[in-house]
């Protein structure tokens, strides 16, 4: 029974922190009408940022910072210089966006090496009732949901308005003033930003290694296509779900097992999106005449 | 129709040039590193009869691919056929990983294909990964390690022959489908779904099919493979093979068929002379594929710097 | 004759039958309980505000929209629900308000594919594929790729492309949009040489002068329903 509270309780926060990445996907989805699947290498350059934090003696959180500021500039550029000429052709951007993330994996491999790496926890960890949770997972928890509420409040902003606008018609949002490629890059660098702060936050759970992005890539494609494309609250709740889904499994059963449920759920909500989740580019009536 | 005449005859020719390199190779590692061209050529073509011809942008070919390979493996390790029908039955477990990805994605639009293929033939390699079990001779196998076999053929010079000729009826068998109403069905329902529709093409069917042809192509593929290396790993599943593909066709042609085959066969032949290891591979592939993806526009970008004006896009980008 | 009957075979009055049809879109009621036939060999015309749901009807007709109630005939087999290449092996055939061609194609390779599901042999499709040709006015033209002729011939190819479907039945949606008034005419005169030869035709325009010339009846749709049909002259004066 206790086992069962602590793997719900550490499911749920890591859920969360996941989330927090999905959140960013489908951000850019809904923005940027494009998949980003480089974001696992985002969460990836923030996890090995962590690493380098442990390094130099700090907590893995402490990463999260310098981990923000690298995924949201390198985000940025590479938007400005991948995504926007291939504006009008999704599926090339995406695939593109997938030949960097194998790139980034090179550069990881040629950065930190090609073995495995862990991420020590360096704060106390904590005895609450009958729970055993670390000062990372904490502070991980109570940033996340500071940052859920920062991104949820944004969109009531009169900026925000604009991203929403700029998601809902981009032309449309375009003829009304909004700048809709800034906002579209904007949008990018700061989801990546987010993935990459998950990705430091998530450290101590993962086994660091170059190819360590494309999990945590399914996993947010997961909850994206079971949240709702473009939808922020449905990803998140789909994010606490999966990953708690995906915790369990991997304390109850093996840690691939995880990854097969992810990829399972992934191809079932596409699928059973009718017209197919991700692929709901154009409204299937516009496309009929 | 003289032009015509020529063009198939200069295809056909095309297609017994892998036949005939292997026959006249005589260096036993040139035999090795032409089978393997041979047979990663006829993995490429397949994945352009669904991708290219057909527009479905598989990123998960290696399922097709991987699973022939593991169905010759087992078959020929548990001696339930001889080695030459072990191969041929890689055409089974290649069409039901066609059949698979073929059903899913059947109703999807591109992107959602592209990511349904990519995550079976993933779920299909962690699958592969985990599981162990006893083989004959004592071994414990599977998991990350694969499975071994006997190679087949023993001889290099063998294998690069069966290789060759598999790859020449196969471009043979591929082409006549392209060319076919099959093909011309595919083809129009990659022009335009509901076009085809409109014409009485059952668009869903039609997309399964592709699927699985090109799936038994992969896995005959595979099974060749997998019997001139001796093992099968679930490296076959992975995103290596599927983005080789992919890359192939987007630097070659895509849906001519013999272009991204021969680009296989020569980029093959080349990394398996050059003795490039895997991550490079990958590499080069995800370069390949950012460079088609962004090469034209920047292209483009570069031809309409001088104008006062940009010209008309062309109609049915991606 | 290059039609033929298809499952259902063309008999008698009421063709094509659409009863009570219903459906709705994102909570907006498209189709409101649509009721009309076209006899065999009939042309109806079909005209209407926009957004009254013309195109859902053809839509619906065809197979690529589900009515959620109301029923859908042709001659005695219910075809409902059927997906859109079973409705065209039935013999109806339709073209679409925004031109649907494989534009890289040539004229002839988009006439070919049209009668891929008729099992044709080689020579009975060729000569198929000739004879909607010349009677689309397409000889000239055979060779080209679609994205390189006009409106009025891309229009003529779509008319040419659901003839040779083999279909009784033909759905045309709004073939004259968008034309010049160079080109009509050569649209015009197809779908008279097609009324002549007896195909039964569903017209949907704007123009009245189309239903004047080239419609037995008229039905006006409003709001999904449809409000007013008969003889043209009587229908739309006023």
């Amino acid at each position: 029974m206790e086992t069962a509270l602590q793997v719900l309780v550490s499911g749920v926060l890591t859920g969360a922190e996941y989330a927090l990445a999905a959140v960013g996907m489908t951000l850019i989805f809904g923005v940027g009408r494009v998949l980003n699947l480089a974001h696992g290498a985002f969460l990836a350059l923030g996890a090995y940022i962590a690493y380098q934090s442990t390094v130099l003696g700090l907590p893995a959180v402490a990463g999260a910072v310098p981990a923000a500021a690298a995924g949201a500039l390198l985000g940025a550029a590479v938007e400005r210089v991948t995504v926007r000429p291939l504006r009008s052709q999704p599926l090339t951007a995406a695939v593109v966006l997938l030949g960097l993330a194998i790139l980034a994996e090179q550069g990881f491999s040629a950065a930190w090496g090609t073995s495995s790496h862990s991420v020590p926890l360096r704060l106390p960890t904590l005895l609450i009732g009958r729970l055993v949770l670390s000062m990372e997972q904490l502070i991980a928890a109570g940033v996340v949901v500071a940052l859920f509420g920062m991104v949820a409040g944004y969109l009531w902003t009169r900026p925000g308005l604009a991203l929403r606008a700029a998601a809902a018609d981009a032309e449309i949002a375009q003829l009304a003033g909004v700048n809709v490629p800034r906002a579209q890059t904007a949008t990018f660098g700061v989801a990546c930003g987010m993935a990459a702060v998950a990705g430091a936050f998530l450290s101590p759970l993962l086994t660091l290694s170059p190819t360590m992005g494309r999990s945590p890539l399914f996993l947010s494609l997961a909850m994206v296509a079971i949240g709702g494309p473009g939808r922020v609250w449905g990803t998140i709740v789909a994010g606490i779900g999966v990953g708690l889904a995906s915790t369990a499994v991997e304390f109850y059963l093996a840690p691939p097992w995880s990854s097969v449920l992810a990829l399972v759920l992934l191809i079932a909500a596409v699928v059973s999106r009718a017209d197919g989740a991700l692929g709901r580019m154009r409204s299937w009536r516009r496309s009929y005449s | 129709m003289e032009a015509l005449l020529l063009v198939t005859l200069w295809r056909i020719a095309w297609c017994l040039v892998p036949l005939g390199l292997a026959v006249a190779a005589q260096d036993r590692f040139l035999q090795s590193v032409l089978t393997f061209a041979a047979a990663q050529a006829l993995y490429v073509a397949s994945w352009d009869l669904i991708g290219g011809v057909g527009g479905q942008p598989s990123l998960g070919h290696a399922l097709g691919f991987g699973a022939g390979a593991y169905t010759t493996v087992v078959v020929a390790g548990q001696n339930l056929a001889p080695p030459p029908v072990a191969i041929a039955l890689g055409v089974l477990g290649g069409g039901l990983g066609g059949v698979l990805q073929g059903g899913f994605s059947a109703r999807l639009h591109r992107v959602s294909v592209a990511l349904v293929t990519l995550a079976m033939a993933e779920c299909a390699r962690e699958i592969a990964g985990m599981f162990r079990f006893p083989w004959s001779g004592g071994l414990i196998v599977g998991g990350n390690s694969g499975i071994p076999m006997l190679v087949y053929p023993p001889d290099e010079g063998s294998a690069a022959r069966l290789a060759g000729a598999v790859l020449t009826a196969g471009l043979l068998g591929l082409l006549w489908i392209k060319h076919s109403r099959l093909g011309l069905a595919i083809q129009t329902v990659r022009a335009d779904d509901r076009l085809a529709a409109a014409n009485g093409v059952n668009v869903p069917r039609v997309r399964v099919i592709a699927f699985v042809l090109a799936g038994c192509v992969a896995g005959l593929a595979g099974g060749l493979v997998a019997a001139a290396a001796g093992r099968v790993s679930p490296s076959m599943l992975s995103l290596e093979p599927s983005l080789f593909a992919v890359a192939a066709a987007a630097v070659a042609g895509s849906g001519t068929i013999l272009g991204p085959a021969s680009f296989a066969y020569a980029i093959t032949a080349a990394l398996q002379w050059l003795d490039v290891p895997g991550t490079m591979r990958l590499t080069l592939y995800a370069l390949l594929l950012i460079g088609a993806g962004l090469g034209p526009v920047v292209m483009t970008r570069l031809s309409t710097a001088g104008r006062t004006r940009p010209p008309l896009t062309s109609r049915g980008a991606a | 004759m290059i039609l033929q009957a298809g499952e259902a075979a063309a008999s008698g009055p009421g063709l094509l039958r659409v009863e009570d049809v219903i459906t709705r879109f994102d909570g907006v009621t498209a189709l409101n309980g649509l009721t009309l036939s076209l006899a065999a060999g009939e042309s109806l015309g079909i005209s209407g505000p926009n957004g009254c749901g013309k195109t859902t009807l053809v839509n619906v007709i065809s197979g690529f929209v589900r009515a959620e109630q109301g029923r859908v005939w042709l001659a005695d087999t219910e075809i409902t629900r059927w997906p859109p290449h079973r409705v065209v092996r039935a013999g109806i055939a339709r073209t679409f308000q925004r031109p649907r061609l494989a534009f890289r194609m040539t004229v002839e390779q988009n006439l070919e594919a049209a009668t891929l599901h008729r099992n044709l042999r080689a020579r009975k499709r060729r000569q198929v594929v000739n004879q909607v040709l010349s009677i689309a006015g397409l000889e000239p033209l055979r060779a080209r790729e679609a994205w390189t002729l006009s409106l009025g011939a891309i229009r003529r190819v779509e008319v040419g492309r659901a003839l040779a479907t083999g279909g009784t039945v033909v759905l045309l949606d709004e073939p004259f949009a968008s034309l010049s008034p160079d080109d009509a005419p050569e649209v015009f005169s197809v779908l008279r040489r097609l009324k002549r030869e007896g195909v039964s035709m569903l017209i949907i325009a704007h123009g009245f002068g189309v239903f004047h010339t080239l419609c037995d009846r008229v039905a006006v749709i409003e709001a999904g329903r449809v409000i007013r049909a008969g003889r043209p002259a009587e229908v739309l004066r006023g």
